[in-house]
Parts: structure tokens; sequence; C-alpha cells
């Protein structure tokens, strides 16, 4: 009898232990990644003390499976026909006023936001970071409630150096695995910025953060909302992803 | 010599004439000295000052993993030693720019953040040049020296004015180190400067020292270089070829000991193929089987895929040793295989090869020790298709094919670090067009201006002879020779150009001292570029005087030949007969 409670109690530890660190990005990873095409339309509001808000929406349309992708900007009228184009390894900025295609790297800026040709991209996770270690040698995830929400926190370091943040700190809902805020640090540890994931939406097993809010700490007073809308997943055709395509919308 | 000093005499028999028109000739060739200064000093201001000085006589520019904004190459400090042996070569420096947001007090702006070399004592010159660009308003470049402060730095009053900042104050910056991660530094105002020219006035300069910390560049690595030569006209172009000679990379190979389920596979070679279209194809006739190119695993080589029963989808395992070992003396790598080829004869039989763009981040994540292996001789098909550790860009002569292997590299041509070597003379060949042009426009306008005056030549000789004919039938019935008649016109019309061209190059050096004494006030204004300390540069040199002078002369004897031949051959009793 003594011994069956003893399994028990270990079988009970073991369902509440806290998951391993490379288990969670894993799961993080998975409930995220798509592997289905998906259409969306998206809407970045940008506020800057020194400029005001400026307002951008863009047709999204993305397909994991071969990391390609293009943006369509429909609105402001300033930047209404431009877009970005990613097939294979290449990333191209159309302007519609001059009618002509330039290719670009990932850092390159959508539309003059804060937003990044890569943060479109998708990204193998568990190849990029890993959680960070305490000097004990366990891992760097405690638990903790987010407004009323429980959830790890999990402190993060990248494995590769070509990275945009070397060290970020999660906050995982842990009923669902889903991010729901970000702290990212530049490598001497200043705090650059916060995301808060505050919705989002399941497409079919997976789920897509549907309302994003950017801060950027660095530059107090800057922020961004990102907030997606329309989403589908049929299957995109291939001449989508073409630069007759992109050029054909700004007709 | 007699006929020298008749036609030196006659010279002054009609004075008023005579100044009138050498004053005409003077004034010509003064303007054409001044216009020629002038587009000589454009091109000395924006080529010898401020190229030169931001970039140096031979540039060796990197773009690490193919972005332009990453200059480094991983490992390629060593090169600076060889390059500064190469003769000719005065100094190699390290040239460090990154672009960033500096956070002010209240308002933010966009930095060129770039290091200024001042470790050790600077030469006299060096010294010399940097009071001479910057004039200090508050503070002293050599406060970037100061190690009791964070990060000091100077920047222009212009730029200091727009983020409120003075002297002490404490700014941050967020920018992007060589690897593309976001960096963030407190930096401290120790100077704020009147910028000598526009170009230095949206430069933030900070000591090299910091700047490398900063953008994160390990000790063994080099960000781009800037040579400074002795001889630049005579010398650059072939150190230049030098310089590129030496920088052919050799081959990549990583040998180490790989793995798969836990069991020991020996060791192998890994390397990258290039991923242009034209490698591919090579390599498709060596497939053993299917392989998609776009998915980010590996080829390995048949026999060896034999030898240890791997397949497509296995999981394979690489450590390997470190050139640099830091806290790591090894490596290790996952890989997944995608497919199998065959190797040929000049190729070690356990070989592994992946796409460029996935090889080179791994490559240059962790260097391996360089192997005899990679200096080998590969067979012409391989030799087209596997990647060498960098790769050299070809050399060009002009701006415009500098500016299309710029394009390459932004358009992603090069997966590996991109390494150029350009002199400033390849890079400024637009400048030294825009001289061109002005010079020609400038001789154009001169050619016109002279041949108004030669006609005022041509007018004053043809009422001089006929003022002089009965003195040329004198002179001619006691004995002087028709040739010596046409002689003693044209040594007057060349002693003539000669004094006039004279004063005209006093009347330009007196013109140019003035011209360049004015202060011109040209704040946000594209001439400000052609300004150094807000005065206009003039650079006359001795072999253009010279030549001008010549030419002056020459065009004005050539143009006296017709009434000079025409006063020759008057007879004595014709020129005696002549009664005005």
């Amino acid at each position: 009898m003594k011994k069956l409670f003893v399994l028990l109690f270990l079988m009970l530890g073991g369902l509440w232990a806290q998951p391993t660190g490379q288990a969670l990005l894993q799961k993080m990873e998975d409930l995220q990644k798509f592997d289905t095409d998906m259409h969306s339309m998206v809407t970045l509001t940008q506020q800057k003390p020194e400029q005001g808000n400026k307002t951008m929406r863009m047709s999204f349309y993305r397909r994991d499976s071969d990391n390609s992708f293009l943006i369509h900007i429909q609105s402001p009228e300033s930047d209404r026909g431009n877009g970005y184009l990613r097939v294979d390894n290449h990333m191209w900025m159309y302007r519609r006023n001059t009618r002509a295609f330039q290719h670009i790297n990932r850092d390159e800026s959508i539309g003059g936001t804060n937003a990044r040709a890569h943060d479109f991209e998708t990204r193998n996770l568990v190849d990029t970071y890993q959680v960070q270690k305490n000097t004990d040698g366990s891992e760097k995830i405690s638990e903790e409630v987010l407004g009323k929400i429980p959830v790890y926190k999990v402190h993060i370091q990248a494995i590769v150096r070509d990275v945009d943040y070397p060290i970020k700190i999660w906050w995982i809902e842990k009923s669902s695995n889903l991010l729901l805020k970000e702290e990212a640090y530049s490598a001497n540890k200043t705090l650059m910025h916060s995301v808060f994931f505050t919705q989002y939406t399941q497409v079919g097993k997976h789920f897509m953060p549907v309302k994003q809010l950017f801060i950027d700490e660095f530059e107090k007073g800057n922020k961004t909302l990102m907030e997606v809308k329309e989403i589908s997943t049929k299957k995109i055709p291939n001449h989508i992803f073409t630069k007759a395509h992109l050029e054909s919308l700004s007709k | 010599m007699t006929l020298l000093r008749m036609a030196f005499r006659n010279l002054f028999r009609q004075k008023r004439r005579n100044i009138f028109l050498g004053a005409a000739i003077a004034l010509g060739t003064a303007f054409l000295i001044i216009a020629n200064s002038f587009a000589h000093g454009i091109s000395h201001t924006l080529v010898n000052r401020i190229i030169s000085s931001v970039s140096g006589h031979v540039i060796v520019n990197f773009a690490h993993l193919g972005k332009p904004m990453s200059q480094m190459l991983r490992g390629g400090k060593h090169w600076q030693d060889s390059i500064a042996q190469i003769p000719g070569v005065i100094k190699v420096e390290e040239n460090i720019g990154i672009l960033g947001r500096l956070v002010g007090n209240g308002k933010s702006d966009n930095a060129a953040l770039m290091g200024l070399n001042l470790q050790g004592p600077l030469s006299p010159a060096d010294s010399a040049h940097l009071n001479d660009d910057f004039h200090f308003v508050a503070g002293h470049w050599s406060d970037l020296r100061d190690s009791t402060v964070e990060n000091p730095f100077i920047m222009s009053a212009a730029r200091a004015k727009y983020i409120n900042a003075q002297v002490g104050d404490i700014l941050r910056v967020r920018a992007q180190d060589v690897h593309g991660t976001f960096v963030a530094a407190r930096l401290t105002l120790v100077g704020i400067f009147e910028p000598s020219n526009l170009f230095m006035e949206s430069v933030t300069l900070l000591n090299i020292k910091d700047i490398v910390q900063l953008i994160n560049l390990d000790p063994e690595d080099s960000p781009s270089l800037n040579i400074v030569l002795e001889n630049p006209q005579k010398e650059a172009r072939l150190v230049a070829d030098r310089i590129w000679d030496m920088l052919q990379s050799p081959w990549v190979f990583i040998e180490g000991a790989w793995q798969h389920q836990g069991q020991s596979l020996g060791t192998a070679f890994y390397s990258g193929y290039l991923s242009d279209s034209s490698s591919q194809e090579l390599l498709q006739k060596r497939l053993v089987g299917d392989f998609d190119w776009s998915r980010n695993q590996v080829l390995i080589s048949a026999p060896w895929a034999q030898e240890h029963k791997l397949a497509p989808g296995d999981t394979l395992f690489l450590e390997y040793a470190l050139r640099f070992p830091q806290a790591d003396s090894t490596e290790k790598l996952r890989l997944v295989v995608g497919g199998l080829f065959k190797p040929d004869s000049s190729l070690p039989p356990n070989l592994i090869l992946a796409r460029d763009d996935y090889f080179y981040p791994q490559l240059y994540g962790a260097l391996p020790q360089i192997h005899p292996l990679n200096s080998v001789e590969i067979s012409p098909d391989f030799a087209q298709i596997l990647s060498p550790e960098w790769q050299i860009t070809p050399r060009v002569s002009t701006t415009e094919d500098m500016t299309k292997v710029q394009k390459d590299i932004s358009q992603g041509k090069y997966q590996g670090t991109a390494v150029s070597v350009n002199t400033m003379y390849e890079g400024a060949s637009a400048i030294m067009q825009l001289e061109s042009a002005l010079q020609l426009i400038t001789f154009q306008a001169v050619i016109l201006i002279f041949f108004i005056i030669l006609i005022g030549v041509i007018n004053t000789l043809r009422m001089t002879i006929r003022e002089r004919t009965r003195e040329i039938g004198t002179m001619r019935a006691i004995g002087m020779q028709s040739n010596q008649v046409r002689k003693i016109f044209l040594l007057e019309s060349a002693l003539l150009s000669f004094l006039a061209a004279i004063a005209g190059v006093i009347l330009a050096m007196i013109s140019m001292f003035a011209l360049s004494q004015l202060t011109i006030q040209a704040a946000g204004n594209p001439l400000g570029m052609l300004l150094i300390n807000n005065h206009l540069v003039f650079v006359p040199t001795l072999l253009s005087i010279t030549l001008f002078v010549i030419l002056i002369v020459f065009i004005t004897v050539l143009t006296s030949w017709f009434p000079a031949r025409k006063a020759a051959q008057l007879t004595p009793a014709t020129a005696l007969r002549h009664y005005d």
C-alpha cells in the first residue's frame, strides 16, 4: 500500500513538473508553425512622439513550406501599391512610383515602420534559441502570474550570432503554451523592446497571434500595434509569389 | 639678338595699342588659369581631402555573409600585417562605420558612428590633419582618449543642437553589431566641432577601441581596411592588384569526427557548394537519386554513405576543432542528409556538402582549423562548385563597375564574405570625369575668348604693318632679308603674348588668393562640399600654367604668321612707294 502511494505521488509529481526548456520551445514552435498556406490582412499602427500616428494596411500572403511571402501595401496613399516579395533566399522591394524591384536584405524596414522584412519569415526556434541555465545548471524557468494568467517565465538566449536580440524573456501561458509577453535585450542586457501578444486565433491545429503591441523600450514613446484579420488558409496559387503578380496588384 | 632688341623696342612704339591688346591676353590667361585651378581644386577637395581621409588610398572592403553593412572578415586580422609589409604602404587603418539611433535630450536622430584611430602617438601630420578637419567649439578630439568617461564621442555643432546635447551629456545609442544583433550603449559627449566640410557634419566619432567593443568585433576578425600609400598616384593600382592577388581565398574543408545514432563514422570533410544555378546544374549530373535543393539538408558522397549505410533522412553530428578556441575548443553541428553524390578523384571520398547560404553561417559561427586539403588542386568541375573561405570580387577600373559589384553584393550574389579591393581613383572616377568635363567646358570658353582676342592681334598687326610699310622698305633697301622682316614681326607678337601671359599668371594668382580669402557660409548647401573651412579651394599646378603660357604664345605667333609673311613679301621698291 505504501509502495502504491509512493508510485502515485511520483506519477502526480511527474504530471505537475515543469516542462523542459527544449520541450517548451518545441511546443511553441509547433503551435505557431503553419503547414498550410495563409492569407490575411495586416494593419500596423505606429505611434511616434515626434511624428504622430501612421497606419499601414497590407495584404499578406505566406507559405511556410518554401519560406515564400508577399506583402502588398494598400494604405496609406503615399505607400499604396508598394510591396515586398520573398522567394527562396531572395527578397525584393517593389516601388509603384518607379515600377522597379530592388533586391533588399532581411534587415530592411517595411514601409518605414519598425517592422523589418525578416519579421515576416519563419525561423526554426529550437535551432536559434535555448533556455538559459542557472548557476546550478537548472534551466531558468519559473512560474508567475501575468495579470491573472498563470505563466512560465522563461529566460532564453541565442545559440547563433545573427539574431536581432541575443537575450529574451518570455511569459508563456501554462495552459496553452502560447507566448503572451516578450522582453528583448541587447547583449549588454539593455531592455530594447517589449511585445504583448494580446489576442490569438486558432487556425486548424495551430494558433496565430492576431493582436500584438510592440513597445520600443529604448526610444520611449514609440509603439506599434499589429492586427491581423481576414485569415484564410486556402492554398495560394504559385503565381502569387511572383514579381509579375506584385506588379499587377499596383495597376 | 639684334632682331630681338628691335622687336622689343617696336613694342614700345605703340604703347597704348599694345597695352590694350596685352591686357586682353592677360585677362584671358588669368581666366583660363583660375577656371582650371578651381576645377582641379574640386577634385583635390573631394579626392585627396575627403575620400582619401575617409577611406585611404586603397580600400579593402568586407561584406560578411554578403551583407554590405556587416563589414568584417572572420579570422582576417593577420592580413593587416601582411598588407603592411607591401612596399609603398605607409599604414593600414581599420575602417569601422555603423549606422545607429542616438537618443538625446528629448530628441533622437540617426547617426553615422565612425571610429577614429587614436592608438599610440599620432604623427604631427595626422594631428594637423585632424585640427584642420575639426574646429572645436567645445572639447577636443584628444578627449576621445579619456578613459575616465564612458564611451567618449564627438559630434558636429549642428547635430548636437538638433538633439539638445552639450559636452558632458550622456546619450544612448542603438545600433547593430557586425552580426546584425541590436546593441545598446551609453556615450559621453566630449567634443562639439564645426566641420571643415559638409561630409563631416553628419559624422559621430568614437575612439576606435570603443567602437570595436560596441560592434562585438572579435580580436581575430578584421573590419574593412583603409590603406595609406607613400605615392598614391603611382602606386595605388599596383598595391591594390597585389593585395587582390594576396587575398585569393583557399577552399575550405572542415575536418571532424562524425556520428550517427551514437555510432562513430570516423573522420570526414564538410564543405559548401555555390547556390547559383550553374553550380547546381553541374552537381545535378553527379547526384545519385533525388535531392530537394531548397531544403537545408546536406549531400554526402555515395561511397561514404555506402560504407556506413547512410541514407537520406539520417541525422549526422559533426564535432571539429576550432581555429580560435575560446570557452570551447570544439564545435558541434547537427546535419540532416538530403541526398547522395559521386565525388571525383580530386576530392576526398568522405565528403559532405551543404548549400553555401546554409554552410557559411555555420563556418563563420565557429571557424575550423586550417586543413592542408584547403590548398589541394581540385578538378575544374568541382573548382567551380566548391565554396572558398571568402569570395573575392573582380578588380574594377571605374566607379560604374564598382557600383555594379556593390549591386551584386547587395543582391545576394555572394553568400560568404565578399572581399573587394579598390583604389580611391576607381572609387572616385566619377569625380575625375567631373573635373575633366569642367576643364573641357572651361577650355572651350577660353578658346572662344582667345579667338576674339586673336582677331584683335591680327588687326593690330595689319595696322602696324600698314603704318610701317615705308620703314620695312627702308630696312629692306639697306640689306635686311625678307625672312628677317617676318621674324621681327613674329618676335614682336611672341614677346607681347609672353609678357601678357606672365601678367595674366600674376593676375590669376592674386585673384585666386583674394577669392580663397572670402568666407562663404554654405551650411546646408550642397556647394559646401566644395569648400574647406568655408573657403573656396584653388589648386594651380606648375605644369598646367606652363602649358597654358606655351599654348597662348604658340597661338598668337601662329596667328601673326600670315600678316608677318605679307610684310616680308613686300619688295623694297613697293614698300618705299607706299603712302597712307
